[in-house]
């Protein structure tokens, strides 16, 4: 353990601070705009699907940019990597959506929120966090690229932890716009 | 999903130690790079040899589980100590000082031990099979995080809060 152990320990947690920093605001905003609401017990059903759906998807567009760019496909390849991404992001959505409702209607006491808003929360907040995530992930993949490095390697952890930001920040605002309680 | 229904099923416990929903993206995210770090050593060193493709803590094994471990020690108490200082600063209530401690270090070891024998057992039944590990766990261990974390997290937060 003393040399190589410690070796991997101290590598380990040194690139977890940053991750640990990153995911302390996604928590924060989870608990000053989510929890307070009275529809919290049924929005937070959909939170940790919302989460890890970010980033399977967001992950996979970050990885293909970054194969693209090194194999040389980069142009060609981009636009159908936009539209596919978003596409799979909204039928995602939609079906966290639809589980969320039947889980709700099975769990929750209280009155249950809108139909629809089961099904625009999850769509809306994915569709704008893409929005924001793919140009985002573009550029840094490019920049990343440009500057000699191998995008695989730097990209995608530090993606994940921008779009843990930015689904929790859309889902707030999508809840606002929709008037959720 | 079933994460979700385990936290909405524990409204009134994380309305009253909101602390928890403060801390659980980073909880999520220390156990799970912890977990994707070891299933890519697992999968190199069953590759280069390192590790025999059999059922043995070897010290190879044993170097990677204490160094994530300490690792994941070191983490957990950075995340809790970081997460302290804003809980402090924002008023978030997080019950008693003794008890939290207790529930994240509790929540982060027993997670990091359950995964750390599926995924050492998964590696070896993939590999035996001629399949690259990473492929099949990578993803699997993510969505086991993401369901195991809040449960084990309600779990000991019922038991020592």
């Amino acid at each position: 353990m003393r040399d190589d152990g410690w070796k991997i320990a101290r590598e380990a947690y040194s690139s977890e601070v940053v991750s640990i920093i990153i995911n302390i605001f996604v928590g924060l905003l989870l608990t000053l705009l989510i929890l307070p609401r009275a529809s919290f017990n049924q929005i937070v059903i959909m939170v940790p699907a919302l989460l890890s759906a970010r980033g399977n998807i967001s992950g996979s567009y970050s990885a293909r940019v970054a194969r693209d760019l090194i194999i040389g496909q980069f142009k060609k390849n981009l636009r159908d990597n936009m539209i596919s991404t978003v596409f799979l992001s909204t039928i995602t959505g939609f079906v966290i959506g639809g589980i969320a409702l039947v889980i709700a209607i099975t769990i929750v006491p209280s009155p249950l929120l809108p139909v629809h808003v089961f099904f625009l929360l999850p769509i809306l907040s994915m569709s704008l966090t893409m929005v924001a995530s793919i140009p985002i992930s573009t550029s840094f993949n490019h920049l990343v690229f440009k500057r000699g490095m191998n995008p695989s390697n730097i990209v995608p952890p530090i993606m994940t932890s921008i779009d843990d930001i930015l689904i929790i920040f859309n889902m707030f605002l999508t809840i606002a716009l929709l008037g959720v309680p | 999903m079933f994460s979700g229904m385990a936290l909405s099923s524990a409204e009134e416990m994380l309305s009253t130690i909101p602390f928890l929903v403060l801390i659980m993206p980073a909880m999520n995210d220390v156990i799970g790079d912890m977990c994707q770090v070891l299933v890519g050593r697992f999968s190199s060193h069953l590759y280069i040899g390192l590790i025999p493709a059999q059922l043995a803590f070897t010290p190879r094994v044993r170097t990677d589980f204490n160094a994530l471990f300490t690792a994941l020690v070191l983490s957990a108490g950075t995340m809790l100590g970081i997460n302290l200082i804003i809980s402090l600063i924002s008023g978030i209530s997080f019950g008693s000082l003794f008890s939290i401690i207790l529930v994240v270090f509790c929540t982060a070891l027993s997670l990091f031990l359950t995964m750390f024998v599926t995924l050492f057992f998964g590696a070896i039944y993939i590999f035996k099979r001629n399949k690259d590990p990473n492929n099949f766990l990578i993803p699997i261990t993510t969505s086991m995080i993401d369901t195991l974390s809040p449960i084990f997290m309600i779990l000991f937060t019922f038991l020592f809060a």
